[in-house]
């Protein structure tokens, strides 16, 4: 009988595993497009910036976004949801703590931006306060994403 | 003043000289001591000579797999029994310029001697300065792991023989002086091509791919860095100014691993004309497919 029941539980757990694991690349696919779209988001601040394109509302609707869209990264990040096609490491989830606290940094950051632009979108201000969601970006890749294939 | 016999005047000056040119000595220690600073950075702050984390010393220890075994760097820190603190400067220099340890013993390329060789030896002089004023560590060097016979450091002789043939870098007239200076920045002190060129069986960088990327690096595939667009040829002088600056690539992400390392630790202090040069000159070499 307890036999029986250990093998069923085994299978039940291999197939919990197996949903996990086929399920691990819709949350990698996820996240990969979530930080794409961060990416998108600082591409255009900065040529905002650095071309000296003076449209007040769409720099506020870009740190906008860029801030809704840096919230709950952590969600996409199951235990072990890794493979060949991620460039997370697994330090991750060996120090979930530190990766908790750059996500937090992160949406700080991004916040105080969007706060920033909503009073003053002059390049003095929204300079430094892109530097420090530069710096939370940095921050958290430099622990724990893995080092570029290619230079895209 | 006449009547201050002359004897007095000269055990004055006598007595004060050493002070004078101890302060002289000073001036002149804290001028090298900046500049050695600032290439410090250049180099990209040594990061391999630190643990990736909770490491505030360059005591060494951090593991650079190769195909040729796990090696480790070294404390250089100025400890004067586990680190380089009883190294005279020419020791450090016969390290820099030759691969050599202070006992004679060849040092493995995995330190980049091969670039650093390049550099001028004032440069090394002022690095020296700067490096013996750094926080101390006691830890004790870590025993390489590589297989026999390349665990004898006299295996290197022979790879010496054929691949370390360092010269100066080249000062190219017709080149700009910002192309120059970076390209002297760039080969010798930043050492891009030892992580960014690919290296042949013996484990020596082909010159003839310089920055076109490497199957192997110390974390990984190493990305092609010349104009090509399978390199960085849709990037323009300021967007790699941008990167060594903040780590920011042109499509918005965010440099990871070892390059936000050597950023941090490194590059993102350089000068703006230094970056500039750096740059300028990255963009100007061959693009080759990967």
């Amino acid at each position: 009988m307890r036999a029986l029941i250990a093998f069923a539980g085994a299978v039940f757990l291999g197939a919990v595993s197996l949903q996990a694991a086929d399920n691990n690349a819709a949350y990698i696919k996820a996240r990969q497009g979530q930080m794409s779209a961060l990416g998108g988001h600082m591409e255009a601040l900065g040529s905002l910036l650095k071309g000296k394109i003076n449209k007040p509302d769409l720099l506020k609707a870009q740190a906008e976004a860029l801030h809704s869209g840096s919230m709950h990264v952590t969600e996409l990040f199951p235990q072990g949801s890794t493979d060949k096609k991620s460039h997370s490491k697994a330090s991750i989830w060996k120090d979930w703590k530190t990766f908790e606290a750059n996500a937090a940094d992160l949406e700080k950051a991004t916040a105080e931006l969007a706060a920033t632009a909503q009073k003053s979108t002059d390049a003095a201000k929204i300079g430094p306060a892109m530097g420090k969601v530069g710096e939370a970006c940095k921050s958290c890749h430099k622990s724990f994403k893995e080092v570029e294939k290619d230079a895209k | 003043m006449s009547q201050v016999p002359l004897s007095v005047i000269f055990a004055f000056f006598a007595w004060a000289a050493p002070m004078y040119s101890q302060g002289a000595v000073q001036a002149r220690d804290q001028s090298a001591i900046k500049r050695g600073e600032y290439l410090f950075h250049a180099s990209g702050g040594c990061s391999c000579h630190a643990l990736p984390k909770g490491d505030d010393t360059l005591g060494g220890g951090r593991p650079l797999k190769t195909p040729f075994g796990t090696f480790y760097s070294t404390n250089i820190t100025p400890d004067g029994k586990a680190g380089i603190g009883h190294w005279s400067f020419d020791d450090f220099y016969n390290a820099m310029a030759h691969g050599e340890r202070k006992n004679g013993d060849n040092l493995y390329p995995t330190f980049p001697y091969t670039s650093f060789a390049r550099m001028r030896k004032e440069d090394v002089a002022d690095l020296y300065a700067y490096l013996q004023t750094l926080k101390p560590s006691p830890r004790e060097n870590r025993p390489n792991e590589a297989l026999f016979p390349l665990s004898l450091r006299l295996s290197v002789t022979p790879w010496k023989w054929l691949f370390f043939h360092p010269q100066p870098v080249a000062s190219e007239p017709k080149q700009s002086p910002a192309w120059n200076r970076g390209a002297y920045l760039a080969q010798a002190v930043a050492h891009c091509g030892e992580c960014h060129s690919p290296r042949n069986i013996f484990g020596a960088v082909e010159t003839s791919h310089y920055l076109a990327g490497a199957a192997t690096g110390p974390d990984g595939p190493v990305p092609n860095i010349t104009p090509d667009k399978k390199g960085i040829g849709d990037w323009d002088t300021s967007d790699l100014v941008d990167y060594l600056k903040t780590g920011m690539k042109p499509n918005g992400d965010f440099a990871g691993s070892v390059m936000a390392e050597v950023i941090d630790d490194g590059y993102k202090y350089l000068s703006e004309d230094d970056l500039n040069a750096i740059a300028t000159y990255v963009k100007s070499v061959p693009a080759l497919p990967r």
